[in-house]
Formats: C-alpha cells, structure tokens, sequence
C-alpha cells in the first residue's frame, strides 16, 4: 500500500502540546469539549459566567475579517481567528489552555468595530464558525435570580406537590425554583403530575463554582463511569451541594463558601 | 478502532509520526478525494498510488518548513481530539481543508486571468505602474487601503448579475456574463474610489463569484475501479458517512422516503414544515457529494440505516456532528 512509501515523513518529532487549566484571560487558545464534542477557540472577552470565543481554522492563505496566528507563537500550525463572528459561551466548556497569543488587543479592537455579516469566506471558515456555534447552546442549567415566593403559576404547582406528599417546606422550596428535587421526589412528582420536574435555576456562585475550568476534568470522568453527559453531572452536584451549602453558610447570614463546597463533592473522585 | 491503538495514541506516546499515523493520513487523502472529486496533482494523470501517496507526503512533511508547520498542525490535532475515533474525523477533516486550499490556489490564477482580461477591456480603467486597476480619475491616488468587506458590498449592490450556463468538464466557467461582470468590475472600483491592487480584487471576485473557485470537475478513475461505480464497502463508507452527519430525527425520515410530507407528519407527531425542513436538509447533505457519488447502492443502504445501522452500533449519540438545538 502506498502508505509504505511515506519514509521520508516516519519520525517526524510532534511535540505534545502543554497543557494548563487555570481562568481563562483574553488571547488564549482553548480547547472547548462538552462532552465528546471539543472545538479549539481563541478567548475574547471574559465575563464571570461567560467568555466570548473565536473559531480557529487553517487557512492556508489570510481571508478578510481573519486575523493570522503564526507558528512561531503557539507550535500548533498557523492558524487563521474568524475575527468577524464572535460566539458566547459558558464557562462550562473551557477545557484546557493550549497557548497564548499577543492577539488580545487586535482582538479587543474587533470586538469594538462595526460588526459584519458573516456571509461569505471559504468552506472551511464557515464551517469552523458553525462548529463553534454549537457551543453557543450549550447550558446545563437555567440561569438565576428567581424568587422565593413562588409566582402564580408556581402557586398551582406548589398545590399540586403538597398534594403529592411532599412536605410543605419542599414543596415551597421546589416550586420556586431555589432546591433540587431529590431523585425519590423527582420520581414522586412525575408519577403525580406525569411530568419531569424542570431543573432549577442554580445560584450564580454555585454555577461559578462548579463551571471553574480547573474542575472539568473532574467532571469528564464521573460523567464517563457512570455515563452520562457532563449536564447531568454537573446538575447532580448543584444538588449536592445545596444542604452542604446550607451547613456551610457563615455566621450572620455570610455566603457559604462555594468553592470549598464543591471541591468537596469531588473529591471522592480523587 | 478501540480506544488506545491508533494514530492518536501512537503521537501522544511517542511524540513522532509512526506507521499508524501515515496509515491513517493515506487512507483519509484517498477517501477524501474520491467522495470530494477533487482534480489529481498536475503531474498525475489519476488519482493512483502515486498521486494519493504525493499528497500525503506533502501533507505530512510540509517542504516549505521542512515540516515544522505540518509537525505544529498534527500537535494541534492531538491537542484538539478527545478520543481515537474523534482525532481520525480530525484528520478527515483536515485534509479536506488542505485540498480545498491547494484547489483554491490554482484557482485563484485563473479568476487573475479573468479579471485583467474583462478590466483590460473596460474604457475608463486604467492600469497602474505598480499593476492596480483605477478608474481614470484616481489613477494617480494612492492604493486602496480600505476594508475589502465593502468592496464585496458594492459587487454585491449590483443588479441583474447573469451567470453563464457552463458545460465544459476541462475548463473553468467564467466568473459571470461579460456585461455583468463588467458592471460589478466598475462599481467595485467605484466604491473603491482609489486604484485596487490585483490580490484585492481576486478576492473581491472570489466572495462575490464563490463557484468560481469549484475545482474543475472531473470523472473519477483510479488503477483499482476501472468503473466509477462504488464497490460495496465503499458504499457502506459513503453512507456512514452521510449518516453522521445527519440528526437523529433526520435519520428517522430515511426509513420512510416514500410517504407524503402528511403521512410522515401524522407518524412522527410533528408538524409539516418540521418534516420539510428535515427532508431538506438531507437532500442538502447527500447533494453535497454529488450524485455521481451517492449511487443506488449509497441510498439502499441509508434507506435500511434506522434498522441496519443502528443494529450494528454505528450510531454515536456522542458525536460531534449532531445538532444540540432540537428540543
């Protein structure tokens, strides 16, 4: 087969990329995965719950609204930002830190221009911002600020879960959306009301905490044993976590310290 | 291929191209050009051993670097997969790219051909010392240093644009009728308002005129198939292909091609435009490749594929190419 007449090329040194988790700051390339699926990207803006991302892709030659990346900067080929079209994601998928770059203020200074666009360039350009985008959608929990009170919907669902057998203070606190049904109670709620409760919407620290990059892998290997998605795990621990946090929160009402909370969790893992 | 026995593997333990990974890239040169038809290296007449085994060199041991680019482009690809499976798709996928890029070169000199030719033509555009095109009145200015977005912009302002009906399979199709392209060259170079350098414009022409830059298509032969038909296992390949990229519930709709969109409504519970846009989005993807590549044989095997696919497990939930957006 003509794969035997490749001797010039057996040999060739490919050096391991290093790689490094830690937060994520404006330049950096990183590898984006939920899951099986994992895209590499250049980091924009950063946000606390999320970054702006730019997709990555091998040109061959500069195309208008890219900005190049030479070899010399990063050792992973040259590579062309799909500097015109920004994507939004969750602090959830930041995998890992490859290299960074000294295109932060270029990249600061696309994202205060006029925004074009995006609909022309080659193939593999579009098709590097397509796969990013399917990052954009990634969000295993609702976000926040709910009340406690439920609203006059959560009123009729508060009945309907007392009516189930849950106590009064669990009803309360599932209808508003501030706790996590138990997998006992998930169970009761669906055989009563014949729907799935929905997820809750999980404190902004919790979410933080969980969605720091330094505990993905963490979470890529419990979500494998036991198999299930990343989602699923991280839902798990936002359960876990709540009588933890109650238990941990500070004297006078002083918020709870989230990452020690959550470092705990996984730490079995270990 | 089980996880820990691949190329994949092979670089990260040993940091150095190996027999797995030239494998790998040799086999994904050949499947690639094959299903993508993309035109033989110049000195080839086919795609044969020879050509296939070119390509791959050239892919695996970039001459112009003396292989540090293509060394950086492979420690980014391990960086990037996540699994064996995943780093072969990579690999697929970037060798697509770096033929579509060396396609993308040669065509790039005959839109230059075209454009001097229709600009050499056009009264009142000059050309200057230093090879732009100008409109006379600006010829004497300096280049333009602008956004070429806007200059695609005014290509695109144009009405009334024909394209040429093109049956030749040797030679590359103009990039639009002559009067046409007359009127988008003048409005460019308007807009430009300050002399335009020749690699502006190819781009400008490019971005507007995108089929320009197809490669030229070609009948496939090789020393194996003296007949273009896919053999069996290719055709299971082309349809594993396809499949993946298609999303569960367009999968579902290969089962039953011969009901009415109604029919097929009724049966899965969704609404009508639900079924059509799913439908065409398959008719997108299998007319991605051609219909001299999805043959009879190709279509058999997906219209099987809810049973016989997923029955022999190629079915990966967890793939990267399905769609996280159905609710």
């Amino acid at each position: 087969m003509g794969a035997d007449d490749l001797d010039g090329v057996m040999g060739l040194h490919v050096p391991r990329i290093d790689e490094a988790v830690g937060e994520p700051a404006m330049g950096e390339i990183w590898r984006l995965r939920w899951d099986r699926a994992a895209v590499l990207a250049i980091i924009g803006q950063v946000r606390p719950h999320d970054v702006d991302a730019y997709a990555l892709v091998e040109l061959g030659r500069p195309e208008v609204g890219t900005l190049r990346i030479d070899h010399a900067e990063t050792g992973l080929g040259v590579l062309d930002v799909a500097a015109r079209h920004v994507v939004a994601v969750s602090r959830a998928v930041l995998d890992a830190r490859l290299a960074t770059t000294s295109l932060g203020s270029a990249i600061e200074a696309v994202a205060d221009s006029p925004r074009q666009p995006w609909d022309y360039g080659p193939e593999e350009l579009i098709e590097a911002v397509e796969e990013l985008e399917e990052f954009r959608m990634i969000a295993w929990a609702p976000s926040v600020d709910r009340q406690t009170e439920p609203s006059a919907s959560g009123e009729d669902y508060f009945d309907e879960l007392v009516d189930a057998g849950l106590p009064v203070n669990r009803a309360l606190a599932i209808s508003s959306r501030s706790a996590t049904p138990t997998d006992e109670e998930t169970e009761i709620i669906e055989r009563t009301t014949g729907q799935r409760p929905a997820a809750p919407a999980v404190a902004p620290a919790l979410r933080i905490a969980i969605d720091r990059p330094r505990r993905k892998h963490a979470i890529l290997r419990r979500a494998q044993a036991a198999g299930v998605s990343e989602g699923e795990v991280r839902l798990e621990l936002a359960r876990d976590a709540e009588p933890a946090l109650l238990a941990a929160r500070g004297t006078r009402g002083a918020p709870p310290d989230y990452d020690l909370v959550v470092d705990r969790l996984l730490e079995d893992d270990a | 291929m089980a996880d820990g026995s691949g190329a994949w593997t092979e670089l990260r333990e040993s940091e150095s191209v190996g027999p797995l990974t030239t494998q790998l890239v040799y086999r994904a040169v050949r499947v690639v050009v094959r299903r993508r038809r993309f035109p033989p290296p110049n000195d080839h007449g086919t795609w044969d051993s020879d050509a296939i085994t070119e390509v791959a060199h050239e892919f695996l041991l970039d001459l112009s670097s003396g292989g540090t680019l293509s060394a950086g482009r492979l420690s980014r690809l391990v960086a990037q997969a996540t699994d064996e499976a995943s780093f072969e798709r990579l690999v697929h996928k970037t060798v697509l790219n770096y033929l579509r890029q060396q396609a993308r070169g040669s065509a790039r000199g005959a839109v230059l051909e075209q454009l001097r030719h229709a600009l050499g033509r056009i009264d009142g555009v000059d050309r200057t010392v230093s090879h732009a095109w100008s409109l006379e009145h600006c010829a004497g200015e300096l280049e333009f240093a602008g956004d070429p977005s806007d200059l695609i912009a005014a290509a695109y302002g144009v009405d009334d644009v024909r394209l040429v009906r093109w049956n030749s399979d040797t030679r590359r199709s103009p990039l639009a009728e002559s009067d046409s392209l007359r009127r988008v060259l003048l409005d460019v170079l308007a807009a430009a308002d300050a002399p335009v350098t020749e690699s502006v414009m190819v781009e400008v022409a490019i971005a507007r005129f995108p089929l320009a830059i197809e490669p030229a298509p070609m009948e496939f032969k090789d020393e194996e198939n003296a007949h273009p038909d896919l053999v069996p296992a290719e055709a299971m390949e082309m349809a594993q292909d396809i499949w993946d990229q298609l999303s569960s519930e367009e999968r579902v709709l290969l089962a039953v091609p011969d009901l009415t969109v109604r029919a097929v409504a009724d049966l899965l519970g969704v609404g009508k435009s639900t079924v059509d846009r799913r439908r065409h989005s398959i008719s997108e993807v299998i007319r991605s490749y051609g219909p001299a590549l999805v043959t009879t044989e190709v279509i058999g095997i997906l219209r099987q594929a809810a049973s016989v696919l997923e029955a022999l497990g190629t079915h990966d939930p967890g793939s990267a190419s399905e769609t996280s957006e159905e609710a």
